[in-house]
């Protein structure tokens, strides 16, 4: 998923943040309850 | 290749991208290592101008990086000549877009079996009026449905149709410009991402 939402962004197991051309923080997200 | 070499889906290495204007040299992409493995959801996130849309355009096989590598089930997709990429984006990638990418004068029917037919599957509704025509002078030959058109419908409505048309297309990894659907955030199922696969016509067939 490719998102400029960070509420979007948060529903995937793990989140790539781009800034700047660049990975500038990457983390495993906790699960979202189903 | 890494330690996670079995298990790797794709792998960036260094990739950058530079675009060239007259006067300006845009770093779209400066450097961007990651690796995605099989079967991950993964959101790739930032601001407007951050290089998303470069970076999924490669990661597409839309685009290709001014340096680095870019490895996609181990094997370095610059080797891939312009056919194979054209295979793989056929057969392995698919992409829902935020605005659907919809063909308005296509039926939703239609636009679910377009990619079909890109990949040399008969059309079916081509096929159902094959089987249809010797009942043709009987009755009930026409029992389909009214055709529908993809355009002018509601948002909701519209987007069953490039989600129809990944679903169908069945691709090996699936990538989504923008947010999923509700309902697939909460299916749970854990294979890779969203949807839907691109209406670019298929160079390569």
């Amino acid at each position: 998923m490719v998102t400029h939402d960070p509420r979007y962004a948060r529903h995937a197991e793990r989140g790539i943040h781009l800034f700047d051309g660049r990975i500038v923080d990457e983390a495993e997200l906790a699960a979202v309850a189903n | 290749m890494g330690q996670n070499g079995s298990e790797s889906l794709l792998k960036l290495d260094g990739v950058t991208k530079v675009f060239l204007t007259d006067e300006v040299e845009t770093h779209a992409l400066s450097g961007v290592q990651m690796e995605i493995r099989k079967g991950e959801y993964v959101s790739i996130a930032g601001p407007s101008g951050c290089g998303k849309s470069t970076l999924l355009s490669i990661l597409g096989l839309l685009d290709s990086p001014t340096n680095g590598q870019y490895l996609l089930n181990n094997r370095p997709v610059a080797t891939l000549s312009a056919s194979e990429r054209a295979r793989v984006r056929n057969r392995e990638i698919g992409f829902i877009f935020q605005s659907f990418n919809l063909i308005g004068d296509l039926t939703v029917f239609e636009n679910v079996e377009l990619p079909l037919t890109y990949r040399g599957m008969k059309s079916v509704g081509a096929q159902a009026a094959r089987r249809s025509r010797p009942r043709a002078s009987g009755h009930g030959a026409s029992s389909q449905a009214p055709p529908e058109p993809a355009l002018g419908r509601s948002a909701a409505a519209r987007g069953r149709g490039p989600r129809g048309r990944r679903r169908a297309a069945d691709p090996a990894r699936r990538r989504a410009d923008r947010e999923p659907r509700l309902e697939e955030r909460r299916s749970g199922h854990g294979s890779a991402q969203a949807n839907c696969t691109p209406a670019a016509p298929p160079s390569a067939w």
